[in-house]
């Protein structure tokens, strides 16, 4: 194992090794912070390149702007309230109110710190899990998919800002929003309207994009001011304040990250779910919080999952050859293409191609951490930028990101009719993110539910051990509101 | 009762035509495509009609006052702006939307030139003359930031990227 470990490294450091290396992470970076483009499309656009190459040249490629786009599109969530990414979104409830508050240099010190230290808990779990990795995916079958995408969902309940039945009705709407397209169990087309676009559903990335985007944008433009409010704390002091607020919250750092990389480890879940689920227990568990409103854990918190939830999602894929991700799906593609079969003996046959990549998964998320620090003071003066030509160029931006996402013109439209209803919700209180939410888990949830039906009976959502646990979480977590309010009232009345 | 119309009461009662649309629509699928649309469509429609009482009869504010519940981070805090607004920045009037509908017009006429247009010539005359006209910037800086866009967006997309859009 040990000369496994040494030969892996010297794959990684062995000319050109390090130079595609820092190709890929500044490749990926572009990907990450851009609206509409992220893992998929960077490794769709580098697998043709790799052709040529050898299967551990293309694996250092491939998993340096892999790595990459989780932080960088994290950036985008902070200065401008638009996830890079979706795996992003949960980064904007507390990173862009510190933005706000001129404090974008913090955010995204302890985003990159959290970031960094996450994506190197995830690669040590994933070289000591590997050999036992099996078990844990085959624990998890259509009841647990069903659950998880519950808990995803009763995050409602925890970032539903002003009003909860507004947020409950958001999700709502996004559950039916996700409803449109292909029943995925019947094969039935619903509220496709005869538009055959409306087949596949509603795309998430430009709904995403116009949700936040354009309705923030808009919102920005009719103010007319920068987006920081107060004023611009960039120093380095304040950067390294946020580094340091992630070891002064390690533990919530900890947990976090072993929420990313649980949640990376079961196929299909991705990290949009893990790093909003990082977040409910960063709001129930932290004393003193001031979610929503700029509260630093919140930034942490996602940002830790996020990218612990790499190296959670490579178990999967190497184990099994299940991708957990659609960015692991073109991985998985792109190891097959180079004549690395992933499955159970690619432990035993490749270790160093395996160690390869996990090596360069932790040197991708170092640079890419170096030279998101190394550019902090100049990518926070975005926030000064008088809110004219921010909104405009943010406009440009999540109108060609949307249409560069598949190249199809109805994506441009249905950004722009998400941006309309994301600019009411906003102006009446009712929570985006609830939308959103319910928009990525809808599909996940109606298909698991009807295959936990269909297979176990309804009993089946109870009677599995993990699929029980995570219910109660659910119910803990709806109720927890009314449940301290009636509480509360209780006490009033003695009083 | 005092009834109040207003911007708000209009969005509850377009989500409650979306429903109510959508439940209905449900009942042409067959059983198992129809069970959860039919199912949180009714509900989503039960809870829009009691928010759109909530909102266009104040005087049902006190028996619905759980509407008002709020989420567990955010539940015991007082509401406050993110920060205090700095000169040149508007307070944010609520009731007008004469200024938002302009924006999104200006979007849809993007959209339009986009649609007939190369994207290498839609961004610079979009940005361009929404800068200019509706942001009131001078038309030097628009210009250049106008060029400048699409400078970027030329060589990312056609000579980075390769891509056609």
């Amino acid at each position: 194992m040990l000369e496994s470990a040494i030969t892996g490294l010297a794959n990684l450091l062995a000319w050109p090794g390090p130079l595609l290396l820092v190709l890929g992470v500044l490749i990926g970076s572009l990907f990450g912070i851009l609206p509409g483009l992220g893992g998929p499309q960077v490794l769709a656009l580098l697998l043709p390149v790799t052709m040529g190459m050898t299967p551990s040249h293309a694996i250092i490629l491939l998993i340096g702007a892999l790595g990459a786009v989780p932080f960088t599109g994290s950036l985008s969530a902070i200065l401008i309230n638009t996830p890079g990414t979706p795996q992003s979104a949960a980064t904007c409830l507390d990173g862009f109110p510190l933005a706000r508050q001129g404090k974008a240099g913090m955010a995204i010190g302890a985003s990159a710190c959290s970031s960094l230290l996450g994506a190197l808990f995830g690669c040590v779990i994933l070289t000591v899990i590997l050999p036992v990795g099996r078990q844990v995916v085959l624990a998890f079958s259509y009841p647990e998919y069903f659950m998880l995408a519950m808990l995803g969902l009763s995050v409602v309940a925890v970032v539903s800002q002003g009003s909860l039945w507004k947020g409950l009705i958001a999700a709502i709407l996004g559950l039916m929003l996700s409803s449109i397209g292909y029943d995925p169990i019947t094969g039935a087309t619903r509220y496709a309207f005869g538009i055959e676009y409306l087949w596949d559903g509603i795309k998430l990335i430009p709904a995403l994009i116009g949700l936040f985007a354009i309705g923030e944008a808009v919102e920005l433009f009719i103010e007319r001011g920068a987006i920081a409010r107060q004023e611009l704390k960039g120093s380095i002091g304040n950067i390294i304040e946020g580094v340091k607020a992630v070891f002064k919250n390690f533990s919530l750092f900890m947990r976090s990250s072993l929420i990313g990389t649980i949640i990376g480890i079961i196929p299909g879940v991705g990290g949009a779910v893990a790093n909003f689920i990082a977040y409910i227990q960063a709001a129930q568990t932290c004393k003193n919080g001031n979610f929503g409103r700029g509260d630093i854990r919140g930034v942490i918190a996602p940002e830790a999952a996020n990218n612990a939830k790499d190296g959670g999602a490579l178990v999967p894929t190497l184990i099994f050859g299940i991708p957990g991700s659609v960015e692991t799906a073109v991985l998985l593609g792109a190891l097959i293409i180079h004549g690395v079969q992933p499955g159970p003996r690619l432990m035993l046959d490749n270790p160093e191609l395996v160690l390869t990549l996990i090596y360069a998964l932790v040197f991708a998320n170092i640079i890419v951490t170096l030279i998101g620090l190394a550019t902090t003071r100049a990518l926070i003066r975005i926030t000064v930028i008088p809110g004219t030509y921010v909104a405009a160029l943010v406009f440009v931006l999540a109108v060609i990101g949307s249409y560069a996402y598949h190249g199809i013109f109805y994506d441009t439209i249905v950004t722009l009719t998400f941006g309309v209803l994301g600019f009411v919700m906003k102006r009446f209180g009712f929570s985006r993110v609830a939308l959103v939410l319910a928009l990525m888990l809808g599909e996940m949830a109606q298909k698991t539910f009807h295959q936990t039906l269909i297979s176990m009976g309804p009993v089946g959502f109870f009677t599995r051990p993990i699929s029980l646990v995570l219910f109660i979480f659910i119910v803990v977590i709806l109720f927890t509101p009314y449940i301290r309010n009636f509480i509360k009232g209780g006490r009033t009345l003695e009083s | 009762m005092k009834v109040s119309i207003n911007a708000r009461t209009i969005f509850n009662v377009f989500l409650l035509a979306f429903f109510a649309l959508f439940t209905l629509m449900s009942m042409e699928y067959n059983s198992r495509a129809r069970l959860i649309p039919m199912l949180f469509g009714t509900l989503g429609f039960a809870m829009v009609f009691l928010q759109l009482l909530h909102d266009a009869f104040p005087g049902t504010n006190y028996k619905l006052k759980f509407l008002k519940e709020e989420g567990i981070a955010f539940s015991g805090h007082a509401h406050s702006s993110t920060g205090n607004k700095p000169k040149g920045v508007k307070e944010r009037d609520t009731n007008n939307w004469w200024l938002p509908a302009r924006v999104f017009m200006w979007l849809i006429a993007f959209l339009i030139g986009l649609y007939f247009l190369d994207y290498l010539l839609a961004v610079p005359l979009f940005l361009f003359f929404f800068l200019w006209l509706e942001g009131g910037v001078k038309i030097l800086p628009a210009l250049a930031v106008s060029m400048g866009t699409g400078f970027f967006m030329g060589c990312l997309f056609e000579i980075i990227l390769q891509s056609t859009l």
